[in-house]
């Protein structure tokens, strides 16, 4: 062999010199072979065989009350879409729960820790002893874990959502857990006895007080100690505004409720509510964008002052806010509500209605007493209709705490751009909502209207978004329309009977519709309107009443007669009636 | 370590989560009988090397997580529970550094049976839930 091989590696080589030395044949060129085994390096490999050291950041939690045995739910509010939509234990345990989550600007880290280590909202109610008198919906249960960690806060929920149950819960949670010992809630002068009335239901063992009445007694009540939450109305604080900064009052959290009147920040309202001393603060309104940012930029100098500011761009605004503001729409939480809401709207008469009442229900009485036997069922409706007119307006004064609830309601409506209809049982009560409400371009549609001018009525408020309140009488409004685009039905007074009611309602209502509708029916606390509830309350399931309204509408006072019978019209005022008086004789 | 005092129903539920960038975690909840909670102990990101891994082989996972994360978690509580939950069997080395009883959660029914009252009328499941998301919180803020 001429060529010479290649040049081995070491294994090579003891390889090659292995077989070479086999055969015995032609020897290669001389290589260097290491006959000697290189020597074995024993590295010094250790492992550290115990594991690493671990360290522990410990976080404890304030003790909490000692529990009360665990209770059962409230029964579940008897509204007929949640029990549709799969009930019973199953679907409950399916059912994601709401969780208190960290706001954005906690940046502690053991506040942060503390929010996600407790159980779900659910879970905190159930196992403590506040109980709520309906169970709410899980959008609601999710208001209430937006509200509760954060001191700024806009609950923008859709009218008839729930945002003052919400808030009202949330606040029983913090004054409970000893995050808030004093709150001060404000709301437009007509939504305080509502609010008084919310705050009994959802919150009852809260003490409130109500700033209200003389200069004198109003600084009584701003120095009230040991009330967890006080109320006031706008033009109250307004008013008291210099007392409130001399008595140096301040409060773990302030509430505005409707609080898009805040939005103009030079107005005399907006500065007393940012003169306000507090850790907290939160908005309630459904319209937090009424008409451009700037409404935006004029609610956050009262709820996280300098947040946002003018000239920004949208999406920054967004963006800075979003942390801040939990909106939701009928549309999104429609899967949680029926098709149809109904809502008892409870109302405080003012004193001047009350004690023009209270003189006309005395008079009445003693009149029909005096006239023995001959008091007919005739004078007792007489009475029933003076007294159901002094409920919606004072007949001297014309002071109407309905319309003033009625106008606050609508600010809201109409700022959303959904339409409403107002139901009345008078003319005359249509022709005064008018006149008040005129900023919401209400339109009528009664009787004493020529058809082609109630046709026009129909079209300008289905095509004309300045028209937001249709003013009807339950008489020529209650069948025949279709008013299905309005998604609020305010039944101003009462008809005698819950099927014209219904009737008048179903002219917005869709059976099967996407959209809800939210029906307010006004009732004067403590008069007619209340007993007369309670009768058709206690009716309304009777067949007899449905077949009675299958009879058309009469005259006023024969439809009377189908609703109530001539006993219960007399009993209204606990006067025997000449039948049982005459059996009697 | 303080002498761990009485916890009035308190349970306890410990876990570890695993972060390829950083990782074990570990984490102990206590909680009283309705599910709040009373402490929370974390522990810093533990790291194994390749040799560990290979020379505990299958036992690494007891010894690192049940023995090691676990004991340090359980002995830094203030509050003594009445019963330790895991979730994984190999959790359960935990019982070498604790005297308290340890029971892995899953099959709850079972769990239920065996220790009937002791347990709170909880989901038992969720409280890891809450832990991992506390871990990862911490994780967040470094």
């Amino acid at each position: 062999m001429t060529a010479s091989p290649p040049p081995l590696s070491p294994l090579q080589t003891r390889t090659a010199l292995k077989v070479l030395s086999w055969d015995g044949l032609a020897l290669p060129e001389p290589v260097t072979v290491c006959l000697k085994p290189e020597p074995i390096q024993i590295e010094n490999f250790s492992v550290p065989l115990p594991l690493p050291r671990v360290a522990v950041r410990s976080y404890a939690f304030k003790a909490t009350a000692a529990p009360p045995p665990a209770r059962q739910r409230p029964a579940v509010a008897s509204i007929a879409c949640r029990q549709e939509e799969g009930s019973g234990p199953a679907a409950e345990a399916a059912r994601p729960r709401a969780r208190i989550k960290p706001p954005g600007d906690v940046v502690k880290l053991s506040e942060r820790i503390f929010y996600l280590l407790q159980p779900d909202l659910e879970t905190i109610l159930e196992t403590s002893e506040l109980v709520f008198p309906h169970d709410p919906y899980p959008f609601q249960y999710e208001g209430m874990a937006f509200l509760a960690p954060r001191h700024s806060a806009v609950l923008a929920d859709e009218m008839g959502l729930g945002k003052s149950m919400q808030a009202i819960s949330t606040i029983r949670l913090l004054v409970h857990s000893g995050e808030a010992r004093r709150v001060l809630v404000v709301c437009p002068k007509g939504l305080v006895s509502n609010w008084k009335r919310e705050l009994g239901e959802w919150a009852p063992e809260l003490v409130v007080a109500a700033i209200e009445g003389e200069p004198a007694r109003r600084r009584w009540q701003w120095q009230l100690e040991d009330v967890p939450v006080t109320l006031a109305n706008y033009e109250v604080l307004v008013r008291d505004e210099a007392l409130v900064e001399e008595l140096k009052l301040s409060y773990d959290l302030v509430v505005l409720d409707e609080a898009q009147r805040i939005k103009n920040r030079g107005s005399r309202t907006s500065e007393a509510v940012r003169g306000l001393r507090r850790r907290r603060s939160w908005a309630l309104t459904g319209t937090p964008v009424e008409n451009s940012a700037a409404d935006l930029v004029g609610l956050f100098e009262f709820v996280s002052p300098g947040l946002i500011h003018d000239g920004m761009p949208p999406r920054a605004l967004g963006e800075s806010v979003a942390d801040h503001v939990l909106r939701r729409t009928k549309d999104k939480v429609l899967k949680d509500l029926p098709p149809r809401i109904d809502r008892d709207a409870i109302i405080e008469l003012s004193p001047e209605q009350r004690e023009t009442y209270r003189l006309a229900e005395e008079e009445g009485v003693f009149r029909l007493s005096e006239m023995g036997p001959g008091a007919t069922i005739q004078h007792v409706f007489e009475l029933v209709l003076r007294l159901k007119q002094i409920c919606n307006f004072d007949p001297a004064t014309q002071v109407s705490s309905k319309l003033d609830r009625l106008e606050a309601e609508l600010e809201e409506v109409a700022a959303s751009g959904r339409k409403t209809i107002v139901f009345s049982q008078w003319v005359a009560a249509l022709e005064k909502i008018s006149a008040r409400l005129t900023r919401f371009g209400p339109l009528q549609y009664h009787g004493g209207m020529p058809t082609p001018a109630r046709d026009e009525a129909i079209r300008l408020f289905r095509e004309r978004p300045e028209h937001s309140v249709l003013l009807l009488s339950y008489g020529a409004g209650a069948v025949g329309l279709n008013l299905q685009f309005s998604e609020y039905v305010f039944l101003f007074d009462r008809w005698w009977n819950p099927a014209i009611e219904d009737q008048a309602i179903n002219r917005a209502h869709r059976i099967g519709g996407t959209g809800g509708v939210t029906v307010t029916r006004f009732l004067a606390n403590g008069t007619i309107e209340e007993r007369i509830d309670k009768v058709l309350a206690g009716k309304r399931d009777l067949s007899e009443m449905i077949l009675s309204t299958a009879e058309g509408l009469a005259q006023e006072g024969q439809r009377a007669g189908k609703g109530f019978t001539q006993e219960e019209l007399f009993s209204l005022f606990n006067l025997p009636s000449p039948v049982r008086r005459a059996a009697a004789a | 370590m303080q002498q761990p005092e009485e916890g009035r129903g308190a349970i306890g539920f410990l876990t570890t989560v695993a972060s390829a960038s950083h990782g074990v975690f570990g984490g102990y909840l206590l909680v009283d009988e309705v599910g709040r909670p009373l402490e929370f102990h974390c522990t810093a990101p533990v790291r194994v090397s390749r040799a560990q891994e290979i020379l505990y082989g299958p036992t690494l996972h007891g010894e690192l997580h049940g023995r090691r994360i676990g004991g340090s978690l359980v002995a830094a509580a203030g509050v003594k529970p009445r019963l330790v939950l895991v979730e994984s069997p190999q959790m359960m080395q935990v019982q070498g550094e604790t005297d308290l009883p340890v029971a892995v959660v899953d099959p709850v029914e079972p769990l239920r049976e065996r220790f009937g009252s002791l347990l709170p009328e909880i989901d038992l499941r969720e409280p890891f839930e809450r832990i991992r998301e506390a871990i990862a919180e911490a994780q967040r803020h470094g």
